[in-house]
């Protein structure tokens, strides 16, 4: 991290982003965060630096304050990208849980069989990660004559 | 306000709920705004908190 990242200016504190490390979509979701601790301002390039301006809402903040404040925005601009990322990541198995929770809950709410049938086939074909072999019946894997 | 980060449609939404609290008018196709206090806040506040609220506006809307 370059040292001019956060840089205190007054009775502000700027934070400059790499908008090719965070996407402008966690910077807005960073700042919106912080609008009840700060006043924000958004400026510079979208495509090359990202500067966000922050004046904290108490006016007692000192040098060391606002550079805290600034610090603690780039923990919650990581935190932010960090959430779109496995939000992205998990985005077919949420739609999968929740449309086995309509279709549980209401058959009907499918209009064919076949958007069921493909759902449930891709459950079903998913590799299963079992290196105890705990998934396999016992009849299986010891035979169906052996007792306990 | 860089027009690269705020939309114009939040600003404008912004300067009619702002109606009360100050005369707030784009004054350039860059997003430069006037703001004249109608009521017992300052300038500087109401140009602050009109940034933020713009800013939570884009946010609701979906644009941020």
């Amino acid at each position: 991290m370059a040292d001019d990242t956060v840089l205190v200016i007054g009775k502000e504190v700027q934070v400059r982003i790499n908008p090719k490390l965070y996407p402008l979509e966690s910077i807005y979701s960073a700042a919106y965060v912080y609008t009840d601790r700060a006043y924000i301002h958004l400026d510079g390039d979208p495509e090359e630096q990202v500067v966000v301006s922050l004046i904290e809402k108490k006016k007692e903040s000192d040098h060391e304050k606002l550079g805290n404040l600034g610090r603690l925005f780039l923990n919650e601009l990581i935190a932010q990208a960090d959430f779109r990322v496995r939000t992205k990541e998990s985005k077919t198995i949420r739609e999968m849980i929740l449309q086995r929770a309509l279709f549980t809950n209401d058959p009907q709410a499918f209009d064919s069989n076949a958007a069921v049938d493909e759902l449930l086939a891709d459950l079903e074909n998913e590799p299963l990660d079992d290196p105890e072999g705990i998934a396999i019946p016992w009849e299986e894997k010891y035979g169906k004559g052996k007792e306990t | 306000m860089n027009k690269e980060f705020y939309t114009l449609e939040a600003i404008q939404q912004a300067i009619k709920d702002y109606e009360e609290v100050g005369l707030i008018e784009l004054i350039d196709g860059r997003f430069t705004l006037g703001v004249q206090s109608k009521s017992a806040f300052n300038e500087e506040l109401i140009k602050e908190e009109f940034c933020n609220y713009v800013l939570s506006l884009m946010k609701n809307d979906g644009l941020a």
